[in-house]
């Protein structure tokens, strides 16, 4: 409970910073400044618009349907929060161990897609329902792909509990994971190299299982269609559909809307970044008398535990969606018959495949 | 990589073919995106101007400049805001002839006596009562500066001029509050009541005056006369060949009934028109004299139709009532259309080339009906020759109020007084 | 048992599941009942989650909100479009016989309930997730019906495919 008005802090000030970022990257990309004025370096450039948008009209379009209208932007800002509850941000801090987390992920995406259509359908205009039609044809087509990618990892690790996954990649294999207790280098016990006690990225899910960088990819491709980010932004497209869904929302509500927007992308990040980038701990391994792994860990339920913990599995997510950004600012939007070739035919039967060879790798594993 | 950089574009559409096109061009596009981000952390532009060497140099990072904050230098040649120094104007009104898209407004009040010189020695005899320049209409063309006699209108380097109110865009330059301006009016108009009597020449002399000016500009400003000349030169040509095919064509073409008559017809007419035409010329203006002097028959035509092709609205008028006489002259109906069309024709096909858009303004409807109450009893060659005068002294002070007085009744008597008062000015 | 805050919680999520299907019945605009049921299934699963069955409850939002709501949904859009009207409005028609419908249904629902007995069997109070032991009772003891449900799943999947594949081919020829 403590942690509600924690993370809705944290999601509002990186909301904040990651629109300013964005606006700066893709200044850069295209040999630009971006924001420049307001503050050094126009860091607050963000902080006022958002005070711009605060006290703007609050306009409910007089033939919209007033009741879903209003309860949309709640509807998706509330489920994409909800699925905060379950990210282990360090060992032995997260809001709710649960043992079916990452299922629980995927089903409060679908929650999203409700509220995506309830925006658009209540906005009762054109291209705000062509934007939702989009957005959920485009979410639950990528659901498959993205589970599916999931899948492999939770094969890899049993469980369907973060936290669990998370000690798994860790130096505490042993005394917190209730499913194996050691790593071999690839994971592959024959190979007789255990690095259990080495840690840092060997023992990331990545290395654990090599075949996971393929399911990484298709993870990566799949969450940006679930965050309808840029290349696959149809249910957006500023230039056929002025802005999609929320094309009829104004001030405050707009406002949710954004933060939303902004808090899936961290909340897919996180989850990448727990399922297959080590979670919580350092990137650095132990290399004979340089510690580094050490050093740069905690130990569970301490307090340079719960701080490296936040701070690696921050900066992990916080790479993954600046690489987003770089996408976003990199690749041409998709058009819905390359979307659904990409997910149909390409991410769907590699997924499958992965699974497959994640199958036999878990078998190999011990 | 290099092994897929080598499959055709598409692969001929294959699945694995466009996979593999399509991770090859994803690669090749992040990396060309994270290079610009790199750079763009490390270079940036300098704001120096096109004619710095190190202009070019700068092939990285960021390109845009911080504009309040730097800013390209304006070159020297720039045009941008005009400025009117109203000192040294003389209100000839060029600049708002010449305006392609009449952004200027200028009203002018004669004065009773010359106001003073400009810096170049130009004498000023009209105020400025408006000087607006519309600078959201101004198209940057710069014709206005090269047409001005003295110089003083001018467009500076100044581009960064933005308002929120459009009508501020409207520059004053006037150095007349209203009520002075106001003022100036009245003392004209009491002097003109004051030469009731004698109103015929002073009615004349503002005219005059401005063709005075225009001598002096000449005569002072070798500068000047190129420019008038350049325009009429060249349409001069085009009309010579429109002249001579349309009569070869009157000739030979139309030769069905009336070839014959339009021949005897025509070779009547033109000398006619040439004559007093070329006679008066030379007297009334002192820079295209020579061609008139030197001019054949067709010069002389030319001439008259140059004069008259800056009026699209005016001609067509001076034909309808000059067809008229004609019939009681010429006998035969036809020979009236005859001539007519050779005429018009000829006067409207140059008309049509000379450009139009730079005489259009106001001033000319007035003419045609002064032309017409007047020209009820003079001939057509008077009436040609009226009209020339009338845009001789109309192209360079315009000015509507001294006209409008001065045509109805007076123009037999104006032409006489201009050339002498010319000549004067010209002295 | 009053003290247990379990029991608010299941009053909670018992007062939404009802209320919602009340508001289902009675609008007229489907999309609100779409929306009703929406709030319907979430508080079932919520009730599944007090129950301890949380893998249960999140299949019971990842299938029927994540899939069959919304293929409800489109359905409605997509209807509303052919008929032009902005709203669909559904008519209580037969209001009388469809309350003692409702009525006799659950009177045979409640009886079966409570001669089930069931509290008698949940003395077992499973303490950690479900998720491992519902995996290993679906690939040992129900290994048949669950293939079977594959099965079927397949079939249907195939049987979508050609269906809207014919529709491409006729579209082709002509």
């Amino acid at each position: 409970m403590i942690l509600i008005p924690v993370f809705l802090s944290i999601i509002l000030v990186y909301t904040v910073f990651a629109v300013y970022a964005e606006r700066k990257i893709s200044g850069f990309i295209q040999d630009r400044y971006g924001p420049m004025e307001v503050g050094p370096y126009g860091i607050l450039q963000t902080i006022a618009d958002l005070i711009k948008l605060l006290i703007k009209e609050d306009i409910v379009p007089q033939s919209a349907d007033r009741k879903l209208f209003i309860a949309a932007p709640a509807i998706i800002f509330s489920a994409i929060f909800a699925g905060y509850a379950v990210l282990p941000f360090a060992p032995g801090l997260e809001a709710s161990r649960v043992s079916v987390g990452v299922f629980y992920l995927l089903a409060i995406i679908s929650l999203d897609v409700i509220g995506l259509l309830m925006a658009g359908w209540g906005s009762n205009n054109k291209f705000s329902l062509y934007g939702a039609i989009r957005a959920v044809a485009q979410m639950i087509s990528y659901e498959v792909p993205l589970s599916l990618s999931v899948l492999a990892v939770v094969m890899t690790c049993q469980s369907l509990d973060l936290q669990e996954i998370s000690y798994q990649q860790s130096l505490w294999i042993g005394d917190y994971s209730k499913i194996s207790d050691s790593n071999y280098l690839l994971g592959i016990e024959s190979l007789g190299i255990n690095i259990t006690e080495v840690g840092g990225f060997l023992t990331w899910n990545i290395f654990r299982n090599p075949v996971l960088m393929l399911s990484f990819v298709v993870f990566f491709v799949a969450s940006l269609a679930e965050c309808n980010r840029a290349p696959f932004d149809i249910p957006e497209a500023e230039s056929e559909l002025v802005a999609g869904f929320h094309t009829e929302y104004t001030g405050f509500r707009f406002a949710i809307l954004f933060l939303g927007e902004y808090a899936i992308m961290l909340l897919v990040s996180f989850l990448a970044s727990i399922l297959f980038l080590g979670s919580w701990n350092s990137p650095f391994p132990n290399m004979g008398f340089l510690r580094l792994a050490d050093w740069t860990n905690g130990y569970p339920g301490t307090f340079s535990g719960i701080a490296w913990g936040t701070f690696w599995l921050i900066s992990k997510a916080f790479s993954l969606i600046g690489l987003q950004m770089v996408i976003r600012w990199t690749y041409p939007r998709l058009r819905v018959d390359q979307l659904m070739f990409l997910c149909w035919k390409v991410l769907t039967p590699l997924a499958l495949i992965i699974i497959l060879i994640s199958g036999f790798w878990r078998l190999m594993m011990n | 990589m290099m092994t897929k950089g080598h499959i055709n574009k598409g692969a001929k559409n294959t699945y694995w073919g466009s996979i593999a096109e399509g991770i090859v061009s994803l690669w090749t596009g992040i990396l060309l995106t994270l290079k610009h981000l790199f750079q763009a952390l490390r270079f940036k532009r300098e704001p120096i101007g096109v004619e710095n060497k190190d202009y070019f140099s700068f092939d990285k990072g960021i390109v845009t400049l911080q504009y309040p904050h730097e800013a390209i230098p304006v070159p020297d040649n720039g045009r941008y805001r005009l400025h009117n120094e109203i000192d040294d104007c003389i209100v000839c009104d060029l600049c708002a002839k010449i305006c392609p898209v009449n952004c200027i407004e200028i009203d002018a009040i004669k004065s009773t006596e010359e106001i003073g010189k400009t810096s170049d020695g130009s004498t000023k005899r009209i105020y400025a009562g408006t000087f607006d320049i519309d600078m959201a209409k101004c198209c940057y063309c710069g014709l206005c500066t090269t047409v001005c006699p003295t110089e003083c209108l001018t467009m500076t380097k100044t581009y960064d001029y933005s308002e929120l109110d459009i009508r501020n865009m409207v520059y004053h330059f006037t150095n007349l509050t209203p009520e002075q301006a106001e003022e100036k009016k009245k003392l004209y108009e009491e002097k003109q009541k004051e030469k009731a009597k004698p109103k015929s020449q002073e009615a004349a002399k503002p005219g005059v005056e401005n063709t005075k000016e225009v001598g002096e500009k000449s005569s002072i400003k070798p500068a000047f006369k190129p420019t008038i000349k350049p325009p009429v030169s060249p349409p001069k040509s085009a009309e010579e060949s429109n002249v001579k095919s349309e009569e070869i064509s009157g000739t030979s073409e139309s030769g069905e009934v009336k070839s014959e008559e339009k021949k005897v017809a025509k070779p009547v007419f033109k000398p006619v028109i040439k004559s007093p035409t070329s006679t008066p010329k030379p007297a009334e203006e002192t820079g295209v004299k020579p061609e008139d002097k030197a001019g054949t028959l067709d010069s002389g035509e030319v001439k008259a139709e140059e004069k008259k092709a800056p009026k699209p609205v005016f001609k067509p008028v001076i034909k309808a009532p000059s067809s008229s006489p004609k019939p009681a002259e010429e006998g035969s109906e036809k020979p009236e259309n005859t001539v007519e069309p050779s005429e018009t024709g000829e006067l409207k096909a140059e008309e049509k080339k000379t450009p139009k858009p730079i005489f259009k303004p106001v001033i000319k409807p007035p003419v045609p009906k002064a032309h017409q109450t007047g020209e009820e009893q003079a001939d057509q060659e008077n009436k040609e020759n009226k009209a020339e005068e009338k845009n001789k002294g109309s192209e360079e002070p315009k000015s509507e109020e001294v006209k409008k007085p001065a045509k109805p009744i007076f123009k037999p008597v104006i032409k006489p007084k201009p050339k002498q008062e010319g000549e004067q000015g010209d002295q | 048992m009053i003290n247990n805050p379990e029991v608010y919680f299941f009053y909670f999520f018992a007062s939404i599941i009802v209320g919602s299907a009340l508001f289902l019945l009675i609008t007229k605009n489907v999309v609100y009942s779409a929306f009703a049921l929406l709030s319907t299934l979430l508080g079932v699963a919520g009730l599944f989650v007090l129950a301890s069955a949380d893998f249960l409850g999140i299949m019971q939002i990842v299938i029927y909100i994540g899939g069959v709501l919304l293929l409800f949904m489109f359905a409605i859009m997509f209807a509303n479009k052919l008929t032009g009207q902005h709203y669909i409005i559904t008519e209580h028609k037969n209001l009388l016989s469809g309350i003692i419908l409702g009525i006799v249904v659950f009177i045979i629902f409640a009886t079966a309930i409570l001669n089930a007995g069931y509290k008698e069997q949940l003395s077992y109070y499973p303490d950690k997730g479900t998720v491992s032991g519902i995996g290993v009772e679906l690939m040992t003891s129900y290994v048949l019906p669950f293939e079977f449900a594959g099965v079927f799943l397949f079939v249907a999947l195939i049987g979508a495919s050609i269906v809207a594949g014919y529709l491409i081919k006729d579209k082709i020829k002509k």
